[in-house]
């Protein structure tokens, strides 16, 4: 249910006038698309463990959020 | 970071949170440690998982600058076996989409939401709240409008021709960016005496509005007050037919109180902060 309404959301904002950053960049267009699988990864979390995907996924799947900084 | 406060709700729908920047593994554990985050914090310090993405921003940040590795900040959500079901991404870093919002605009009911109220009319009634309660400058957060039309009334759907469509009109507010209106899908309606259809909401329907608070320093005289906080105002058009009664055009005044949280600029100890670009 979740993911159908955020898809949903993700439409609905498509409609919208194309936003982009001060770079042109179409935030729309950023990252592999929907439908298709995350990219592998393996990172340190803040204790310092090894995390991929399988990791920190739950039963229903992931929300992973990049953010710019935690420090600036 | 308001996500933490989301993640028991998220948990408990079966999704994992992870957020990720190109932060060290000290900046990440001190952060979790001041802001008593519980999820993972993942560290690409090389900006390796960023780039296999393909959102590293270097347009914006080029090498050489302290900031050189930050992704386009944004959220993927994915199913069990990480292939991608949405994905949303803010047009500048500021602009952030709180988790209530996400949340709400999912359908769930995020943590505190605003208290909302009810205004009942002899053909409908509607429920007015929001995601958040409280937000900081640079959030968007997510307007709601919940509908329950009475039996046989229906409202009209934007891009009907002949009647007022519904819609939601917020007055202008320079500390307030008001985004395009979410309305549900429409029913075509036949209405066979002028042989004539049309779209329509009936029954209970959600409609939802996003804003965007300005920026901490367009909030900077609000942030001083004692309870500093923005009130949104704004009203519904709509008309309202049955098969037998057309009601005139009328408007309903709305209002939201959204309390403003300062920003935080609190920083890492400066032994482990992003040291700038050596020339």
């Amino acid at each position: 249910m979740i993911l159908v309404i955020l898809s949903t959301l993700v439409l609905a904002m498509a409609q919208t006038p194309p936003s982009t950053s001060s770079s042109g960049v179409n935030p729309a267009t950023l990252g592999p698309a929907v439908g298709q699988p995350v990219p592998r990864f393996e990172v340190p979390d803040q204790e310092g463990r090894q995390r991929d995907f399988a990791s920190v996924t739950g039963p229903n799947g992931l929300v992973l959020v990049f953010f710019r900084s935690a420090d600036w | 970071m308001e996500l933490e406060s989301k993640v028991e709700e998220l948990r408990k729908r079966g999704l994992g949170v992870a957020a990720l920047s190109y932060d060290s593994v000290a900046i990440l554990r001190d952060f979790a440690t001041r802001r008593k985050i519980t999820f993972p914090l993942l560290s690409d310090s090389e900006s390796k998982v960023i780039r296999a993405f393909g959102i590293i921003n270097e347009a914006d940040y080029p090498p050489g600058q302290m900031a050189h590795g930050v992704p386009y900040p944004g959220t993927f959500v994915t199913d069990s076996k990480g292939i991608i079901r949405s994905k949303l991404f803010e047009k500048t870093y500021v602009e952030r989409r709180t988790a209530a919002s996400l949340l709400t605009l999912a359908g769930e009911t995020a943590g505190e939401p605003s208290p909302s109220i009810e205004a009942s009319m002899p053909t409908f009634t509607v429920r007015v709240s929001s995601s958040n309660r409280e937000a900081a400058p640079g959030q968007r957060l997510t307007l709601v409008l919940d509908f329950e039309m009475k039996l046989a009334i229906h409202a009209y759907a934007p891009g009907v021709v002949g009647y007022r469509p519904l819609r939601l009109r917020l007055d202008p507010q320079p500390l307030l960016t008001v985004h395009e209106t979410a309305f549900p899908p429409s029913r075509p309606y036949h209405f066979a005496p002028l042989h004539e259809t049309v779209p329509v909401f009936e029954g209970r329907f959600q409609v939802t509005q996003d804003v965007t608070l300005a920026s901490g320093r367009d909030f900077a005289e609000v942030l001083k007050t004692p309870d500093p906080k923005l009130d949104i105002t704004g009203a519904i058009e709509h008309q309202v037919c049955s098969d037998r009664v057309c009601y005139p055009p009328a408007v309903l005044t709305v209002h939201w109180t959204i309390k403003v949280l300062p920003l935080d600029r609190e920083r890492a100890p400066e032994a482990i902060q992003h040291k700038p670009a050596k020339p």
